[in-house]
């Protein structure tokens, strides 16, 4: 499903033959850590990166390791939650996005299994798509069932110079997230 | 070759000023510039010393840049070389060495970059000044230098209230210990009948003959250097500060209180050693006092939850043993055991945050299940007893708080009222009333003239103490000592009345220029954070 494509080593990559999982018994079981896992990782990047003083782990300068369990500020004060500085300035924090290749019945049925995996869906924590294995259509999952996506665009550019694009792109002023969005390339087709 | 020893303290001099002319932003030239200056110091020092030692360590002695002369006065810079400073020195420059290298790219994107590589700079600089320092002048003005810059990197995260606060209580504790060298100085000075350098000490045979004849004074000078080697050295029971002073980044906790600057106190009693040689009970006083703050700090050392408190208090309790050493005469122990307990602490202190990896390995191999017992024996009630004793870290930072700060600050509060605007115009006129006794003199009564100079020195100390508990307004707090000053000049010229104008005259300029200098700074910070909001 990814071949081709160029995801700058930001996403994970978990093999699943749809043919082989008529019921969803190993979607399930593929599914179940991905919402604790990945989904908690990257909440606890962006609300570190919301809040660096309280809800994540301020600057790394100062960490004082507390009882081999956690960390805080020097000597005095509280233990710190969250990710520190230097950990959650490199990227802008986005929202997970799961992409299954199956049909949209089936995940709905593997994810509604358990309530501790559903409310990572339902409450819309993580964002979750279906690609239909024969029709490629692309299905979102919200408020409960899976509706198709319609993209904004039809048609993807074709571009054959990508090294003109990159020395014409944008440079950000600041890594603050109002400036740093501005860096993002579009979604082109590149020969 | 005793001219090469100004080399020794232009070298990091020139570092520091040339890495403030970086922006923050250039911190590949901040970074290189520090390194290669520390870098160059430790070579040639390296290379100095070797000459040295060829030539039979001969002591040098380099009597520098005078000050101020008069007929039994003469403030000069003096610089001093023996195996003492050879030693300390080469163990400084290496480890300032490797703790700016881990810095470069520990402190990348951080927003103090260049106020971390200046104060490091700045803090080299006066550490050398007081290891090469020739007498109690140079070694104070180095010292001022090393508590400065401490006080800079441990409030070093400004915006917080913690680092700040802590910040203030190990100036405020170093404080203590610059009035104690400076009674020091003083009383030395008065013994002596003129500055002497501690090349002169080195003659066993005068030295005995002025501890003779003023026995007294050189107890309490050689008390006073005590105190203030302790406060340095974090010892029982001034133990409290070192902890609370890991407030800075590591790499800077790592340099002052791991290694350098929590074994200068060490360095001063090694420095002073003949003044107090032969005086058996000093040599018990600071027995007794390395005894207790190893026992101590060990104790506490053990119940610290914390990694770096914990590396803190076991260097206290290495450094308790240091004393002993020294005082016992064991000095290339003692300087052996300096070197290996600073250059173990830096290293534990710049590893702690990543020392989960290093336990997770020692577990894996070694992991012993914890037995607890709820046994009440009567060992198990001491053992518990002195648990929670030392959890409270011997109530020693209450002790201290209790002691000396909570009555200067209760007295402070009690005059309060003076700081306001009729209480600043009454000292005014008040000031100008004493200029007026200044200048008739002759006209006031006997008994009013020889008491007056203390209600002035008093309206100075209270001065003091209302900047002390001054909290608001950083100006004020600058113009309240500025003015205490005044007062303090004025009742030592009513105190006797051979003054000379030009000494006061100098004073008094130098009062000025500093006033000036930082009521403009003060003002340029107001105003740089006015437009920051």
């Amino acid at each position: 499903m990814t071949k081709g494509i160029f995801l700058d080593r930001r996403a994970f990559l978990n093999s699943y033959n749809f043919e082989t999982d008529l019921k969803g018994i190993h979607l399930t079981n593929v599914m179940r850590p991905l919402g604790p896992v990945c989904g908690g990782i990257n909440l606890e990047y962006y609300f570190s990166r919301v809040d660096n003083y309280k809800l994540g782990a301020g600057t790394k300068l100062p960490h004082n390791v507390v009882g081999l369990i956690g960390v805080a500020n020097s000597s005095d004060g509280d233990l710190l939650p969250g990710l520190p500085w230097q950990m959650i300035e490199v990227h802008d924090p986005i929202r997970l996005l799961i992409i299954v290749e199956q049909v949209p019945e089936i995940i709905l049925n593997s994810i509604q299994s358990s309530p501790d995996m559903y409310e990572w869906y339902i409450n819309e924590w993580v964002h979750l798509v279906s690609v239909h294995p024969i029709t490629n259509q692309l299905a979102i999952f919200k408020n409960g069932q899976f509706i198709p996506y319609q993209p904004l665009h039809r048609a993807i550019e074709l571009h054959t110079d990508l090294n003109k694009i990159l020395e014409e792109a944008k440079e950000i002023k600041t890594n603050h997230i109002i400036h740093a969005t501005q860096e993002n390339l579009p979604v082109f087709l590149y020969k | 070759m005793e001219q090469l020893l100004q080399l020794f303290i232009l070298i990091p001099f020139l570092g520091f000023v040339l890495s403030t002319f970086f922006s923050n932003h250039q911190e590949r030239y901040i970074a290189f510039i520090t390194n290669s200056i520390i870098g160059i110091q430790l070579f040639a020092l390296i290379i100095f010393t070797s000459f040295w030692v060829m030539q039979d360590s001969p002591i040098l002695n380099l009597k520098h840049f005078v000050f101020y002369k008069e007929d039994n006065i003469e403030i000069f810079f003096d610089f001093y070389f023996d195996k003492i400073t050879a030693v300390f020195s080469i163990l400084g420059a290496t480890i300032t060495f490797l703790v700016t290298i881990f810095s470069k790219y520990y402190l990348h994107r951080d927003s103090g970059y260049k106020r971390f590589f200046t104060t490091i700079s700045l803090f080299y600089f006066g550490y050398n000044i007081t290891i090469f320092s020739g007498n109690f002048e140079t070694l104070f003005v180095g010292w001022e230098f090393i508590g400065i810059t401490s006080f800079l990197l441990i409030a070093f995260f400004r915006d917080r209230y913690l680092p700040v606060k802590n910040a203030l209580k190990t100036i405020s504790l170093y404080r203590l210990g610059d009035i104690c060298l400076i009674l020091a100085l003083w009383t030395s000075h008065h013994i002596w009948h003129e500055n002497i350098t501690f090349f002169q000490l080195n003659n066993q045979a005068i030295v005995n003959e002025h501890i003779a004849n003023n026995y007294p004074s050189v107890v309490f000078l050689i008390c006073m250097i005590i105190i203030s080697a302790s406060i340095k050295s974090a010892q029982f029971p001034f133990s409290s500060w070192l902890s609370r002073s890991m407030e800075g980044p590591t790499p800077s906790s790592a340099v002052f209180y791991g290694s350098l600057s929590v074994h200068l106190g060490v360095f001063l009693l090694l420095r002073t050693y003949q003044y107090w040689s032969s005086i058996l009970i000093i040599k018990g006083i600071i027995i007794s006092i390395g005894i207790l703050t190893a026992i101590v700090a060990t104790l506490i050392a053990s119940v610290q939850s914390t990694v770096k408190t914990q590396i803190a208090y076991s260097s206290i309790a290495q450094i308790g043993l240091m004393l002993i050493e020294v005082a016992l005469g064991w000095h290339y122990l003692a300087l052996m055991h300096i070197a290996g307990n600073a250059l173990l602490r830096s290293y534990q202190l710049l590893i702690s945050p990543s020392i989960l990896g290093y336990m997770i390995h020692n577990q894996f191999y070694n992991f012993k299940v914890k037995t607890y017992s709820t046994n009440e024996n009567f060992i198990n009630k001491i053992r518990n007893s002195i648990y929670v004793f030392c959890i409270q870290e011997w109530n020693l930072d209450n002790f201290l708080k209790n002691l000396i700060w909570n009555p200067l600050k209760a007295l402070g509060k009690m005059f309060q009222f003076i700081s306001n605007r009729t209480g600043m115009i009454s000292l005014s006129i008040f000031y100008i009333l004493g200029l007026i006794f200044l200048l008739y003199d002759d006209h006031i009564p006997p008994r009013l003239d020889e008491n007056i100079h203390l209600l002035f020195a008093f309206i100075g100390m209270i001065l003091i103490l209302l900047a002390f508990v001054e909290k608001r307004d950083a100006l004020k707090a600058w113009l309240l000592i500025i003015i205490s000053q005044f007062y303090i000049v004025l009742s030592i010229a009513l105190i006797n009345d051979e003054y000379e104008y030009s000494e006061i005259l100098l004073y008094v300029c130098g009062l000025i220029v500093a006033g000036c200098i930082g009521v403009v700074i003060l003002a340029k910070l107001k105003r740089k954070k006015k437009k920051s909001h």
